[in-house]
């Protein structure tokens, strides 16, 4: 052998030998599979891990937790669909249980959501149009809210001797005295782009002023009105008008405005509560200028956007008794108490009596955040959430929308006709069998 | 006659041996690629939705992105990425290859440096392109108004063309050492004498370059171009960590079409289409370049 | 000479700089805490650098597994991928046999569709054999988009060789086989160093396939396992360039070994016609 051949071989065989099994080692106890999300807040994480392994510990099983993160749900789950890989147990995002049970990919968990609001208190109302179908039956059950809030620099907004804005329009208008006053050039961080960020604040706006896609019973219903002028209005014009939002906001991906926000560069944004946990973890000086307060309303009062995390039990799974025990185990009082106080006040309960727990009275912020839920609407407000709903929403048509007018110069008719044409062949389009 | 029949015996056994050689290139594509193309083409067929049964309907998928705007744009983006992209990489390969061949110090050394961008992990040069590109922090505007240069923040990432350049930059900063490596392998198989022939001639650099060096890589340079346009094309991380496809649609390629297609709106059968209405391209470029690589002298 | 001497070290300048602008960005924000890249200020170097980020990522992720994992995965596939294509491209290119223009043409139809639509029906195929779940699946994925591109790129070079070299060996009693490890493989060496590096490269940056063929977290490869520092809106931004430094360095030091011994050593005095 010549010698890089050899030196060669000795790596791998000591990689091999280093790395043991290529091959998980199998136990022999049964196994449940598990798939969480992984939040940025480690000490929520290891709290709900260790719930899952107390758990099983109990009966017997080896738990086998696999994480998915807020950028490959989508991936894993399309993958684990259509390969039939599915785990016992899971957890989904806003749109999971729709989508999902239309596929028939999910079990009837009426009666374990029933005894979790004996044992918890009932539900927030925002979050039954996203865990029950329209027949009242329930395929999934709340874990947490992440809730999306707007962000204040209050030592900016008293400099320019401006208040905490309470509807768009005051929003609109501090950031121009901001900006007016030579206080910060580029005081407002929302940016219209293919995320969260972007196609949830705009529904929260949208909601607000009482506009949607669809109307009460699901079915498609024309954009091309005065609401949804105003709406666009107030998304383009804050680019092209005020100029209060950063030149390159709208190519922010999902961490821009929390760079933005933290780097001081910015004195509002909207956002879920993350920021606050960084500012809190580090103990960053411009916390104690920071506060998280609801989002604003509207002339149709506050309707916001929705960002749920619920349980489900996957229909294939060859142990629906035990998957739903480990969600009652989890997702009861004391295991959802223990999670709660190691959440750093990110993740907010769905149950009233969880939410009642004086952890949330720790300041006006986190009382915010507390308080938010209840404004949530899911997609395709003022109907259900449906999956052409999904859909509108998942393929960015709100987002483009405004894109289309403050990137490409568009005018605002042009661009709600484009929308309302996209929207009108989700709508037609939708499987239905 | 022992002769004739000796050569064909050994041309039986060459052209055996010729099987054996390409036999396990047969064996892993016809055995783990053909089907999934087969399915892949099937698939762009139906309206398979992710989670539900597959229905035929023809070349519906086709007819709709071909009456789609956006689809339209995602071609043009794709395009324009792909061949601007490709050309710089061409240039700028070729003259690594061309000054490390000449440079004889530390050459190893050189070389290995000059693949950092290449290996570093695709997702961690996008975001640094993108930490860099930032209008209000990016290492660009910053020192760009700190040197006195600038006094606005460039919208690098916000405006449809410099967004559409920067993407194009993190790629050619990512690819070309690619070209530089697979080209400068190639100078080294064209033979040495053919040069200093040529010296004793009088001929210029220039000369050399155009009428040795650059027949002489000819193939392989046709090679790396054609499996770079087809690398480039599908290239996805760079264009969705740098900017999703935005602003708006302004950078949205095929890649990020079909990842939005697929993986989020979930229509499967539409995202294998998005893919398979450029196969007659690639078809051709395949069957062109195969063609001229088997060619008899 | 020493004035166009002069112009190729000037260019490899340039190009360093160019390489290592990007590059230093990275070291410097791995020597920094997000409190501090977050400060804006200093913002060109680390003042007082840390470690902190490193000792993060080697004690508190499991970013030593992934390194392993990656490393077997890719330096497997580089093997298999070496392996078949260079045999395949010198059959394909120097071997004459009935079929063999439509065998060219048509094993590199793979080309076609983008690995991200075959996973499904790869993944069927996986399962059948029982491979799911272990990095046996991963070498036998990467094979099937690393081989057909190295092939291709091996043809190239393969065919810059004239053809009397090896027909000279054979005259003189070698096989086809010894013709083609004793004069062929030598002259082409930078060319299957070229394609081995990039089927290493392809194998080392592969997200997809690991993502979704291996669950096991003691399995995660480094694109995967990067995933883990990346939370939505919140970033390890440390972290994740330490990573990007402990996984490019080795390489480039492998690769500079490689290259001293293969081809420096085989090639020398080889080229001469």
């Amino acid at each position: 052998m010549t010698p890089p051949v050899r030196a060669l071989t000795i790596v791998l065989a000591a990689l091999l030998l280093l790395g043991g099994a290529t091959t998980p080692a199998s136990a022999q106890k049964p196994k449940i599979r598990v798939w969480l999300l992984r939040t940025y807040v480690p000490d929520a994480n290891r709290a709900l891990e260790d719930s899952i392994k107390r758990w099983a510990v109990s009966k017997n099983l080896d738990p086998v937790i696999e994480y998915f993160t807020f950028d490959d749900i989508e991936t894993k789950y399309v993958a684990a669909i259509e390969t039939n890989a599915l785990p016992d147990v899971g957890q989904l995002q806003t749109i999971g249980p729709a989508r999902y049970r239309g596929m028939g990919k999910l079990t009837d968990l009426t009666d374990l959501a029933n005894e979790l609001v004996k044992a918890n208190g009932p539900m927030l109302e925002s979050a039954l149009p996203v865990v029950r179908a329209p027949d009242g039956r329930f395929h999934a059950v709340p874990f947490n809210y992440i809730t999306d809030v707007q962000f204040i620099r209050t030592d900016i907004f008293r400099r320019a001797g401006v208040r905490i804005p309470t509807t768009w329009e005051e929003v609109r208008e501090a950031n121009r005295v901001i900006k007016a006053k030579g206080v910060m050039e580029y005081p407002l961080g929302q940016s219209w782009n293919r995320s969260a960020d972007g196609y949830g604040v705009f529904q929260a706006l949208l909601y607000s002023y009482g506009g949607g896609w669809a109307d009460e019973q699901g079915n498609y219903k024309s954009i091309v009105n005065d609401t949804w002028r105003t709406v666009v209005r107030w998304a383009s014009e804050i680019y092209l008008t005020d100029k209060t939002v950063p030149p390159d906001a709208m190519s922010w991906t999902g961490f821009g405005n929390n760079e933005a926000f933290l780097t001081g560069k910015i004195a509002f944004t909207f956002n879920g509560p993350s920021i606050y946990y960084v500012l809190e973890k580090e103990n960053r000086p411009i916390l104690k200028d920071t506060v998280m307060a609801v989002k604003p309303a509207g002339p149709a009062g506050r309707n916001h956007d929705v960002f749920l995390l619920s349980w489900t039990v996957f229909n294939t799974s060859k142990q629906p008794e035990l998957a739903r025990d480990l969600i009652r185990f989890v997702m009861s009082s004391d295991e959802a108490k223990k999670y709660m106080h190691a959440s750093s006040g990110q993740m907010v309960p769905a149950f009233e009596r969880l939410r009642a727990d004086p952890y949330w009275q720790k300041n006006e912020s986190y009382r915010a955040v507390l308080e938010a839920p209840k404004y949530a609407r899911t997609p395709g407000w003022p109907g259900p959430l449906t999956a052409a709903a999904a859909e509108v929403v998942a393929t960015n048509v709100l987002t483009d929308l405004c894109a289309r007018v403050i990137v490409d110069g568009w005018d605002i008719e042009r661009a709600l006709a484009e929308a309302d044409q996209r929207i009108r062949d989700i709508y037609a389009n939708v499987p239905s069998r | 006659m022992t002769r004739p029949s000796a050569l064909r015996r050994v041309r039986v056994t060459d052209a055996l041996v010729g099987y054996l050689f390409v036999s396990p290139l047969c064996v892993l594509v016809l055995g783990l690629v053909a089907y999934p193309l087969g399915n892949a083409v099937w698939i762009s067929l139906t309206d398979k939705y992710v989670g539900y049964a597959p229905r035929f309907v023809g070349l519906a998928n086709y007819a709709a992105l071909a009456r789609d705007p956006i689809f339209h744009k995602v071609v043009w983006n794709s395009a324009v990425f792909t061949l601007a992209s490709v050309a710089v990489k061409v240039v700028l390969g070729m003259l690594m290859a061309l000054a490390l061949q000449r440079a004889l110090l530390a050459r190893s050394f050189l070389r290995a440096v000059l693949l950092v961008p290449w290996v570093i992990p695709t997702v961690i040069t996008a975001l640094t392109w993108h930490w860099m590109f930032n209008a209000l922090w990016g290492l660009i505007n910053v020192t760009l108004q700190g040197v006195g240069l600038q006094r606005e923040p460039i919208a690098w990432l916000g405006q449809p063309a410099t967004a559409m350049a920067a993407v194009i930059t993190a790629n050619v900063w990512r690819g070309f050492p690619f070209f530089g490596v697979s080209l400068l392998a190639g100078m080294q198989t064209i033979p040495r004498d053919l040069y200093e022939a040529a010296a004793v001639d009088g001929a210029s650099p220039a000369q050399r370059f155009w009428h040795i060096t650059l027949p002489g890589l000819r193939l392989v340079l046709l090679v790396t171009t054609l499996i770079s346009l087809i690398f480039t094309l599908n290239d996805f991380n760079i264009v969705y960590v740098l900017t999703r496809g935005g602003p708006g649609t302004a950078t949205h390629v095929l890649a990020t079409y079909t990842y939005e297609i697929g993986f989020q709106a979930l229509r499967w059968g539409k995202a294998v289409a998005v893919s398979m209405f450029l196969m007659p391209v690639i078809a051709v470029m395949i069957v062109i370049v195969t063609r001229y690589l088997t060619r008899e002298e | 000479m020493a004035g166009r001497g002069v112009l190729a070290y000037g260019f490899i300048g340039l190009l360093l700089l160019v390489v290592g602008v990007p590059f230093y960005w990275m070291v410097n924000t791995s020597l920094k805490t997000s409190a501090q890249l977050q400060s804006l200020a200093p913002y060109y170097y680390p003042s007082p650098g840390t470690l902190g980020n490193y000792r993060a990522l080697l004690g508190t992720t499991n970013f030593p597994t992934w390194i392993r994992n990656s490393a077997l995965v890719a330096v497997g596939a580089t093997l298999v991928t070496v392996l078949v294509s260079s045999l395949a491209g010198y059959s394909l290119t120097r071997i004459r046999y009935p079929g063999r223009r439509l065998l060219a043409t048509t094993v590199l139809i793979v080309y076609l569709v983008p690995p991200t639509l075959l996973f499904i029906p790869l993944y069927t195929i996986l399962k059948r054999a029982d491979l799911v779940n272990s990095l046996w699946a991963l070498l036998v994925a990467y094979p099937t988009f690393t081989v057909p591109f190295c092939t291709w790129l091996l043809m190239g070079f393969f065919r810059s060789i004239p053809r009397d070299l090896e027909e000279a060996a054979m005259v003189d009693g070698a096989t086809r086989l010894g013709a083609f490890r004793r004069v062929i493989l030598p002259l082409t060496t930078p060319g299957i160093l070229a394609a081995a590096l990039f089927a290493f490269t392809l194998a080392w940056n592969e997200f997809l396939y690991a993502l979704v063929f291996v669950h096991d977290t003691e399995l995660k490869t480094i694109p995967v396992g990067l995933n883990d520092l990346m939370f939505g809106d919140i970033f390890l931004w440390g972290e994740l360039m330490a990573a990007a430094v402990l996984t490019t360095l080795p390489v480039i030091v492998l690769y500079t070994y490689l290259q001293r011994y293969m081809v420096e050593g085989l090639t020398a005095g080889a080229v001469k016609g």
